[in-house]
């Protein structure tokens, strides 16, 4: 069976209430003893910040996937008149979404939402099948009009419309049994399609033992200096909070000089003044009322477990939570003997008449004054307390979904629903909507109902799209897109996208076809469309769409799209003074905003565990504002050149390059010359080594990057340059190739990396290494490779190649045989298992 | 090249002189009012040619003389009995003394000389201008795609096109008080015609454009000219270009629209093969069944016809009465709501609560804005694309949908 559970009740205001309280807790519990059925849970993708709140709720219980947002054309809020076409158009598209989803069973969890708020709820307005099913929490303005409808003409229809919804429903799911009898009496319900399953408390609400500083602490913040009697919950007519002032004043005074009435929670300040009238009139002391104003559950439970007895003296409740809860904590409760809180109590003892002050001042009377009383309300109460329990309520829910369920084998209709749904549409779009307007609504039916078919993985291409950099990250992003793209079949598309700073996401169907030979597919690059499930990969740098697409990855991850980016390296962060001057922005700012982004996301794709562990810190050392947990996963990158996209060419002078290198004990440098490539300190060691006689060659091969300017002069004029010392610059993959053939040991000096691809080219070419000892350099070559200490001193060079150069020639130096190899594509399926693809 | 060459040329592209008399009125109000101010006013025409516009001006009782160096064309000036002159314009504007034009005109003269002879052309016009003086130049316009790149170079003395950008900034540059750049020559039909093709944006836009610069002058003077100034004339490339994207627009929703009816006739027609076949199973049944059964199939089949028979009929009558139905309760609804009887009711029950009713609402209010602020759901609405380029193709899709769907309901309803 496939519950749908409209969890709308926890997205409105209705969130810091009750209702969504019960929302969240008996949703939990209904997935956590889902059994063999199926849930999933829908979404108001109006009210964006509650989605990410909500999907952390659930994110050990149920998989992501199973959590679907919906999209309308706001705004909707029923209160002003002008939406009402909009609301009609909603409803439709609501439950035209719901259907899609194609369940056994519909689960509101709040019917009477969308007044003030844009929630849209509706039954039988699209789909004429699925049974739905309600939480009934009670009926307390169609019984008290007067107090609760009159007033509010425009209120009062939204209600009543509403409440036929409920008539029409095919189940509800009652808090209480006096809620239940309510639905039966005034909805008219058989009894069979209404259930009692009660409600619950959350587990923080028990007793506790506080310390005198922790009980001094509280009485403190809250002004208290007296034993106290405790009432939490609203203020609205029904609470009967002016008789429970006017009963407190009848106390005798030695009860009321021991004792302090405390009202717990959020009272609106009119409320309060009013309130205050009552207890002057009363003949109350402004110390015999506390009001505490807002206070966290945390504060609540405390009070609870402290006050000498909890008064609940409410004409009318769906359930009365409050009693519950006091009770769970150990609290002696009375309460009225009218509505469901005789069931709730479960102790004629504990009740008495709220229409009557005399009864409630006896009744407070006996509890203050008899504390075997006092004892045996406890007792009763924390018992009556474990009879509630959300697992209980979320068993008779789903037995009650199973007793409804229709026949399963009813045929689907053929039509795609949102054909039907624009024809459903077309009756109650007005004639004269707006071109954009009807763009809008088109756009956001298309959200609920994408037509992508497989699953997408959607990989942002931004920068190579553009311009083809060159640099490492270009190459690491050719190669891993190579090898990506050949990733689709029949369950998995992989697309290439690209956005720019302006405009959003795009497929790079055009660049597509330019980079893959054998590319079939659509040449336009239309917007991209996507589904629940997809995943959006970041594997191209590019800092400024990253910037501007920032609201975007997070509107996809509320839909149900997993976002995570590689991240090369944190150089700019962790060596500023490496890139001073490199760029026009300061690097280390731009790249701490990127970063800043990508731990918003789902995970960090690092491309070495050295870099993973340097996310880590970072990602703690900063606040992210995130909720569900961040995912820091690391992959090696491939080795296999010709899989890149090489570059060919091999000039004239070649050959006798090559020939005195090989010839020589060559030492070879890869990498772009700027100064955390350790370039400056080698030269040094060279030029040692060089006055005292050893005959070494060093060959650096590398273009010219950013602040070298003093080094190249230097290595343009070298006296040895062409005999000693050569600098290939800018010279072909192919060309690299053979000077990695010829040479007898790479030297890898550079202070920080991402990966360094280097030591893996030497690999494979059995070239032995010199390594700094950096954590990556390690990593990657492990114990193949020999390591100087990371200091800037030419010194330590010299004395690691001198100690290397008699192990070479004895054959004792670490051999680079033992570094493990990938291709590019062992990396992408690496990368692959980390997305979950 | 010969001289005769020339006129032969500009004998079969520049047009009869009727047709260009007729063109060249445009600049007529300008002249005028010029004339208003100052009587006897003299205007110089470089590079006259035929002497069409000297021609207009005459008509017009206005004093004015042309220059050209072309020998051959002028003959026609000197036989009509104009204060021609057989020289350099350049030099001969020189030769004008200070402040003593009330204007200079050049039509399609700039486009044939060097661009710093054209610099001193434009000073030497501002010294000899009175105050309000006016400088016309009018050139072809490389706006125009066919001109920039086949029309201007039919004319072998033509250097390059310029662009009106360049010559409105030349007068400004130069300390004229005010500049107007005004596309000409256009076809007029295309200004209001809405449905552009390809070969209009390419040869529609005004081929012709004149700028005309105005000396400093007082207040007043200058204020008789701000109507003239103020107007707007002729097609820029751009309303071209924005006509034809909008049409190649709406030929795509339409396509949309197409193949959302094709979908949906698709899906009607799966719908019927799948009931043919289901039908076609069940007869196959019927005739595997063995032949001394076959009253029992039979009487089933036949039975199962009679319920798919009154069902159809049950469900028709259904859909019958909700269509009626719905509309009228929904009507009805709004009815209620429009009413002023509910308006009434609560006025009437706030009278008879008195000062009750009215601190309930305040109750209420106060008790709303105390709570936190509801999540901005505007802020949601406004990452939705509005426009049809930014939509993917299913919400294209269901876009043509739509519009189908309302466009059908309104020509049912009228």
């Amino acid at each position: 069976m496939r519950i749908v559970i409209d969890m709308q009740g926890a997205q409105t205001e209705s969130r810091f209430r009750g209702i969504g309280r019960y929302t969240l807790s008996l949703t939990k519990a209904i997935v956590r003893n889902r059994g063999e059925h199926e849930i999933i849970l829908v979404l108001n993708g109006y009210f964006p910040d509650t989605i990410e709140s909500i999907r952390c709720e659930f994110n050990d219980l149920l998989p992501q996937e199973n959590i679907r947002t919906w999209y309308a054309l706001g705004l909707v809020r029923e209160c002003e008149p002008e939406n009402t076409w909009r609301r009609e158009a909603a409803e439709l598209i609501r439950e035209a979404f719901i259907a899609s989803l194609q369940p056994d069973v519909v689960h509101i969890t709040s019917m009477f939402e969308g007044f003030e708020d844009d929630a849209v709820s509706s039954i039988r307005v699209f789909d004429q099948k699925v049974p739905v099913s309600v939480s009934l929490y009670d009926l307390i303005p169609l019984l008290n009009p007067e107090h609760y409808l009159k007033p509010h003409p425009a209120f009062e229809q939204t209600y009543r419309r509403k409440v036929n919804y409920l008539r029409q429903s095919s189940l509800l799911l009652a808090i209480s049994g006096y809620a239940r009898q309510e639905g039966i009496d005034h909805l008219g319900r058989h009894t069979a399609s209404i259930v009692n399953i009660s409600t619950a408390v959350e587990e923080i609400f028990q007793p506790l033992i506080l310390s005198p500083l922790e009980k001094q602490a509280l009485w403190d913040e809250f002004g208290l200096t007296r034993p106290f009697v405790l009432y939490t919950g609203g203020a609205d007519e029904r609470k009967n909070l002016p008789r429970l002032i006017r009963a407190y004043a009848q106390l005798s005074p030695e009860l009321r000089e021991a004792h302090q009435l405390v009202f717990a929670g959020k009272i609106p300040e009119y409320s309060i003044r009013q309130l205050q009238q009552v207890a002057k009139s009363a003949g109350l002391c402004s110390g015999d009322l506390i009001f505490t104003g807002y206070i966290t559950d945390d504060k609540l439970v405390k009070l609870y477990n402290l006050c000498k007895v909890y008064l609940f003296p409410s004409w009318h409740e769906g359930f009365g939570l409050p009693a519950l809860e006091a009770m769970s904590c150990g609290a002696a409760v009375i309460g009225a003997n009218t509505s469901s809180l005789p069931e709730v109590i479960g102790n004629e003892d504990a009740l008495f008449d709220p229409f009557s002050e005399e009864a409630i001042a006896l009744k407070v009377t006996k509890v203050l004054t008899n504390e075997n009383f006092r004892q045996s309300l406890i007792e009763s109460g924390f018992n009556q307390a474990k009879q509630f329990s959300w697992d209980r309520s979320a068993k008779i829910a789903i037995s009650a979904f199973e007793n409804i369920i229709n026949d399963k084998n009813s045929p689907q209709d053929r039509l795609p629903v949102t054909h039907t749904l624009s024809n459903q549409l077309a009756k109650v779009i007005p004639a004269d909507i707006s071109e954009q307007n009807l763009v809008k609504l088109a756009f956001a039916i298309g959200l609920n109902h994408p037509q992508t078919g497989k699953k997408q993985l959607l990989i942002d291409v931004s920068q190579l799209v553009q311009t083809d950099a060159k640099t490492g990250v270009q190459r690491v992003v050719r190669g891993l897109l190579k090898e990506l793209l050949a990733c689709s079949n029949n369950r998995l598309q992989v697309e290439p996208v690209y956005a720019t700073t302006d405009e959003g996401y795009r497929y790079a169907r055009h660049f597509n076809s330019k980079f893959m030979d054998d590319y079939h597919g659509p040449l336009t690059d239309e917007p991209i469309e996507y589904q629940n499930g997809d995943v959006f990969l970041g594997l191209d740098l590019q800092h400024h769409v990253v910037s501007a697409q920032q609201d975007f990855y997070q509107q996809l991850r509320r839909d149900g799209v997993q976002v995570q980016f590689v991240v090369y390296d944190l150089l700019p962060i962790l060596m500023p003074q490496a890139f001073a001057g490199a760029f026009p922005e300061d690097a280390a700012e731009m790249h701490s905003r990127w970063l800043a982004i990508v731990a918003e996301s789902d995970g960090a794709l690092c491309i070495s565990k050295a870099v993973a562990d340097e996310v880590g810190t970072w990602v703690n050392e900063h606040e992210v504002e995130r909720l569900r947990p961040f995912n820091i996963s690391w992959f090696h990158l491939g080795a296999d050149v010709e899989n890149s996209g090489p570059t060919r060419g091999i000039p004239d002078s070649a050959d006798k390059v090559l020939k005195t290198i090989e010839e020589n004990a060559s030492f070879l440098m890869v990498g772009t010359i700027e100064p955390r490539k350790g370039h400056a300190q080698t030269l040094s060691a060279f030029e040692q080594l060089w006055s005292e006689g050893v005959d070494v060659t060093l060959v650096i091969v590398g273009q010219q990057g950013w602040v070298a300017e003093e080094l190249i002069d230097k290595l343009r004029h070298h006296p040895v340059l062409g005999k000693h010392l050569f600098w290939l610059e800018g010279i072909s993959d192919e060309y690299l190739e053979k000077v990695y053939a010829a040479s007898t040991c790479l030297i890898a000096a550079s202070e920080g990396e991402g990966f360094g691809l280097p030591l893996i080219e030497a690999a494979q070419h059995k070239l032995p290494i010199i390594a700094r000892d950096i954590p990556v350099f390690r990593e990657i070559a492990g114990e193949h490779a020999f390591y100087f200490d990371n200091s800037v001193s030419h010194i330590v060079l010299v004395k690691a190649i001198k100690n290397w150069l008699p192990a070479f020639q004895s054959n004792n130096h670490p051999k680079p045989g033992g570094i493990p190899l990938l291709t590019w594509e062992r990396s992408c399926s690496q990368l692959l298992t980390h997305l979950g693809v | 090249m010969s001289d005769e060459f020339y006129r032969a040329f500009e004998d079969r592209h520049r047009g009869s002189r009727e047709l260009i008399k007729e063109r060249i009125c445009v600049y007529l109000p300008f002249i005028l009012l010029l004339k208003e101010i100052y009587p006897n006013g003299l205007v110089l025409d470089s590079g006259c040619g035929r002497g069409e516009w000297l021609e207009l001006l005459k008509e017009n009782d206005i004093h004015a003389s042309g220059v050209d160096l072309d020998e051959e064309m002028l003959s026609a000036c000197i036989d009509a009995g104009f204060d021609v002159i057989n020289g350099d314009a350049i030099d001969t504007l020189k030769k004008q003394a200070d402040e003593s034009l009330i204007c200079v005109s050049a039509f399609h003269m700039v486009e044939h000389i060097p661009f710093d002879v054209l610099q001193v052309f434009v000073a030497e016009a501002l010294r000899a201008l009175k105050p309000g003086g006016l400088l016309i130049m009018e050139t072809p316009n490389p706006e125009n795609i066919k001109v920039a790149t086949e029309n201007f170079y039919l004319d072998p003395t033509h250097i390059k096109p310029i662009p009106s950008g360049l010559l409105s900034f030349l007068p400004e540059f130069y300390g004229f008080e005010r500049t107007k750049a005004l596309r000409l020559q256009e076809n007029k039909a295309l200004i209001t015609q809405e449905k552009i093709s390809l070969a209009d944006v390419i040869d529609g836009a005004s081929p012709d454009y004149a700028v005309i610069a105005q000396k400093k002058a007082g207040v007043d003077l200058l204020k008789k000219f701000d109507d003239v100034f103020s107007q707007e004339l002729g097609l820029p490339l751009t309303s071209l270009v924005n006509k034809f994207d909008s049409r190649l627009l709406k030929i795509e929703v339409k396509a949309g629209q197409a193949e959302a009816k094709a979908g949906q006739a698709e899906a009607k027609a799966g719908q019927a093969e799948a009931k043919a076949e289901q039908l076609h199973t069940e007869l196959q049944d019927v005739y595997a069944s063995r032949s001394w059964r076959i009253t029992a199939p039979l009487r089933w089949f036949i039975h199962q016809v009679k319920l798919l028979r009154q069902h159809g009929l049950f469900s028709r009558i259904k859909a019958l009465v909700k269509k009626i139905t719905c509309p009228f309760i929904r009507r009805a609804i709004a009815f209620i709501v429009s009413r002023p009887e509910l308006r009434f009711r609560l006025v009437s029950l706030v009278r008879r609560l008195g000062l009750y009713g009215f601190l309930k609402s305040t109750y209420l209010h106060i008790s709303r804005s105390d709570q936190p602020m509801p999540p901005s759901s505007t802020q949601a609405s406004e990452a939705i694309p509005d426009k049809l380029q930014s939509l993917p193709s299913t919400a294209l899709r269901i876009y043509a949908e739509l519009k189908t769907a309302v466009e059908q309901r309104e020509k049912e309803s009228g």
